[in-house]
C-alpha cells in the first residue's frame, strides 16, 4: 500500500486528492488497526508455528541435516525471518517490500545451499498451513497473500546439480 | 529442534530499497546506510568515458577501461567487506558463501549494475563463473564481433582478487554486443588465461572457453 499512496501521491501532484484517491487511504487507514491485530496474533503463535513446522519438515525430510551445519536451526531462523517480515509487509499492505526485502533475497542463498524447490514449497506451505491452523480466520485471511507469496517467489528457482535436501 | 537458532543473527537483505539509500536534499548528496557518499550515475557517462578512452587509446582501449574497472572493484569489495562485517556481526571470510553469493546479488540489483548469477560448482578447479543480465554499458551497444565490456570484466576482476587475496584476472565470453542473451564472465589466475590468450581473442563460444581453462591445472 505505501508504494501506492505515493503513485498516488506523483498521479495527484498539483492538484487536491479525488474523492476515490481520498477513499484509498482512508480504506488503507481504517485496516490498520485489523492489520497490526493479525501480527500481533501472528507474533503470539510463532513458537508453536515454527516448531511445528520444522517438526513436520524433520519427519518429511530426516537427512536434511546430514548435508547441513546446524541446519534444522537455520532452517527455523530462515522461517522466522520470512514469517516477520511477512507481519510487516502486512502491516504496511506491501507485497513489493515483502519481495525487495526479503524473498529474492533469501532465494539466492537457499538456492546455493543445493536445497530443492519442492523442499522450499513444502517448508513454506507447511509455514503457511500453520499459520491457518492457529490462526482466526479474520487474521489469516489478512495474512494469506504474503504467506502465499512466500511459497510462489521462495520455490521458483533451478533444480540443483547436487541436492541437498 | 536440533540446535539452537538463538545463536545465528537474524538478519535479511542490507541493501533493502527504503533502507539503504538516503538522500540529503538540503546538501545534494545520496549516503548509503554506512554513511559511503554515492552518486548516480547515468549511462551516457559510461558511454562517452568508453567512445573517449577507444578515441584516444585505440586498441589499449579495452586494457585502459579494464584498469579502470579494477580499481573501482577492489574499492567495491573493501566497502562491501567492512559494510557486509558490520551488518552480519562476522567477518565476510567467515560468512557462508551462500550469504555471500545472496549479499553480492543484492548489491549488484540495488545498485543497478545488472542481475548477478555466480556460478562457484568448478571453485575447487580454480574457475569462477559470473553471468550478468542487464548489466551497466551494455544496454544499448552496437553489434560487434568482440566483447565490448572491459569495465565489467575490469570490476569483476578487482572485486574477486580483493575477495579471494589472490591475484585473479577476468575475461569476458558471452556479450550481447555479439548477439548473445547475457553477459558472461570467467575468472580465474591470470596465468591460466594467459595460457589461452590466442583462443580468447579469436572470439570463441563461452562453453570452449571454459573446457580449455579446465584442461590447464589451477
Amino acid at each position: 500500500m505505501t508504494n501506492r499512496l505515493h503513485q498516488l501521491a506523483r498521479v495527484a501532484e498539483g492538484r487536491y486528492f479525488q474523492p476515490e484517491e481520498r477513499d484509498q487511504f482512508l480504506t488503507y487507514a481504517g485496516s490498520v488497526p485489523s492489520r497490526f491485530a493479525a501480527a500481533d496474533a501472528l507474533s503470539e503463535h510463532e513458537e508453536a508455528v515454527l516448531k511445528a513446522t520444522v517438526g513436520d519438515l524433520q519427519q518429511r525430510y530426516p537427512n536434511f541435516a546430514k548435508h547441513h551445519h546446524q541446519g534444522w536451526a537455520k532452517c527455523y531462523r530462515d522461517l522466522q525471518l520470512v514469517i516477520r517480515q511477512d507481519a510487516q509487509a502486512l502491516i504496511f499492505d506491501d507485497v513489493q517490500m515483502l519481495d525487495d526485502k526479503t524473498l529474492a533475497w533469501l532465494r539466492t542463498i537457499l538456492a546455493a545451499n543445493n536445497l530443492t524447490p519442492q523442499f522450499c514449497r513444502d517448508a513454506f506451505t507447511l509455514l503457511r498451513d500453520h499459520v491457518k491452523s492457529r490462526l482466526g480466520p479474520e487474521h489469516y485471511e489478512l495474512l494469506q497473500p504474503f504467506l502465499d507469496r512466500n511459497i510462489e517467489v521462495l520455490s521458483e528457482f533451478p533444480e540443483p546439480a547436487t541436492p541437498a535436501v | 529442534m536440533q540446535a539452537s537458532a538463538s545463536e545465528l543473527p537474524l538478519r535479511g537483505n542490507y541493501f533493502a530499497e527504503a533502507d539503504y539509500l538516503r538522500q540529503n536534499l538540503p546538501s545534494g548528496t545520496l549516503e548509503n546506510r554506512a554513511g559511503a557518499r554515492m552518486f548516480a550515475l547515468p549511462d551516457e557517462l559510461l558511454v562517452a568515458l568508453s567512445n573517449t578512452v577507444m578515441k584516444h587509446r585505440g586498441e589499449r582501449c579495452g586494457e585502459v577501461l579494464k584498469s579502470i574497472g579494477r580499481g573501482w572493484g577492489k574499492q567495491a569489495a573493501e566497502q562491501f567487506s567492512n559494510e557486509l562485517s558490520g551488518f552480519h556481526e562476522r567477518r565476510l571470510d567467515e560468512q557462508p558463501l551462500s550469504l555471500f553469493a545472496a549479499d553480492l546479488t543484492a548489491a549488484f540489483l540495488h545498485h543497478g549494475w545488472g542481475r548477478l548469477q555466480l556460478d562457484f560448482s568448478r571453485y575447487a578447479r580454480g574457475l569462477l563463473l559470473v553471468e550478468v543480465f542487464h548489466p551497466f554499458l551494455g544496454e544499448e551497444v552496437k553489434p560487434t564481433s568482440h566483447s565490448v565490456e572491459a569495465l565489467m570484466a575490469g570490476f569483476l576482476s578487482g572485486m574477486f582478487t580483493q575477495f579471494a587475496g589472490v591475484e585473479l584476472d577476468c575475461v569476458q565470453t558471452a556479450c550481447r554486443a555479439r548477439g548473445e542473451q547475457s553477459s558472461r564472465f570467467v575468472l580465474t589466475v591470470p596465468q591460466r588465461l594467459q595460457a589461452i590468450k590466442e583462443l580468447i581473442e579469436s572470439g570463441r563460444a563461452h562453453d570452449e572457453i571454459v573446457a580449455a581453462l579446465e584442461k590447464r591445472p589451477a
